[in-house]
């Protein structure tokens, strides 16, 4: 956490920053292929079916569980903290707000 | 969004309220744990971090010296980090912190350390600015003391640093936020100051073993501002522990 604070610092650009997002955006993620597949949703290529079961099928379930531990942190520190405080808010009272 | 308005919380005890990552009594200013000197500490440990530590530490001061005038200045212990010598970067740091707050301060302010456990040879360096090193500071009902050691004092407010004091949610558990710890100890009032060093994130309380004596019962009833995007009034750590 500190060399990550450290490099942050330097600038959002920095080589093992950027590495480390292009890691998780196509190695982990496959983001090319993903907006691929969404593309041909969108545009009908690739039919959607819903089909209601009573129990998540494994493929289901393996996402569900997976987005609980996702590796992807988009939201920002700072909104993260304000999120949580907003949360905090509604339950003691805004009298305590800052 | 409905607009929040600020209300006295970031008032601790009279006169006495959180600053950024310090605290404010009248015209004194109380800070601990900066650590200057940790960079060159991890060098020798394998780590090449750039020197930014102090120059963060003085941007977040010039504001608060921009905004309130300040006559004294309280340092609670561990100004430098490395415990049984002086690093060179150590010298260089703390010699310049103090002329930066003597500076700040003007003829007739007073720079004083209280005494942290990692201020073992600190003495070499403070002699060299006619800064005094004791082991506890009073002022008016307070009492200062680094948090290493209990007091026996019997002032009614307590302020400790040395616990790094920082929280993290059960959403993102690798993000720490640093915050002040306001809680009772022995029938007295107890604040915990978090750490001045930008490169320290702190120790998560929810996670963390305490080191302070003062902290020996526990925590629960303890409430936590986060110093994070200004002052976040978050309730008590008990309350927090289901977030």
């Amino acid at each position: 956490m500190i060399l990550l604070s450290a490099v942050r610092r330097i600038s959002n650009d920095f080589c093992i920053l950027k590495e480390a997002r292009r890691e998780v955006l196509e190695d982990v993620m496959d983001i090319h292929n993903a907006k691929e597949i969404l593309k041909a949703i969108g545009n009908g290529t690739i039919e959607t079916k819903y089909i209601h079961t009573s129990i998540p099928s494994p493929f289901a379930l393996n996402l569900v569980v997976q987005g609980h531990t996702d590796v992807l942190r988009m939201e920002d520190k700072v909104d993260f903290i304000r999120r949580m405080h907003q949360q905090v808010l509604a339950k003691i009272g805004k009298n305590h707000a800052l | 969004m409905e607009r929040i308005m600020p209300s006295k919380k970031t008032e601790l005890a009279k006169n006495l309220r959180i600053e950024d990552i310090s605290l404010v009594y009248k015209d004194t200013l109380i800070m601990g744990d900066l650590q200057l000197g940790y960079e060159e500490s991890m060098e020798y440990a394998g780590y090449l971090i750039p020197h930014f530590q102090l120059k963060d530490i003085i941007e977040k001061l010039d504001k608060i010296f921009s905004k309130i005038k300040i006559k004294k200045v309280i340092i609670n212990g561990d100004l430098k980090h490395e415990f049984g010598t002086i690093l060179n970067q150590e010298w260089r740091d703390t010699l310049k912190m103090f002329d930066y707050l003597f500076s700040k301060i003007g003829e007739g302010g007073e720079v004083i350390v209280v005494r942290g456990n990692h201020d073992v040879i600190l003495d070499p360096i403070t002699r060299k600015r006619n800064v005094n090193i004791v082991d506890e500071y009073v002022m008016d009902d307070i009492v200062i003391v680094h948090g290493h050691k209990l007091t026996t004092t019997d002032k009614p407010i307590i302020i400790i640093g040395h616990e790094h004091p920082a929280i993290s949610f059960k959403e993102r558990r690798e993000e720490k936020y640093k915050c002040f710890l306001v809680g009772r100890w022995k029938g007295k009032k107890l604040i915990v100051q978090p750490s001045c060093n930008p490169l320290i994130p702190g120790s998560d309380i929810f996670r963390e073993e305490y080191l302070s004596p003062f902290l020996k019962e526990g925590i629960e009833d303890f409430e936590v501002y986060v110093i994070e995007d200004g002052i976040k009034y978050f309730g008590k750590v008990k309350d927090m522990r289901k977030l």
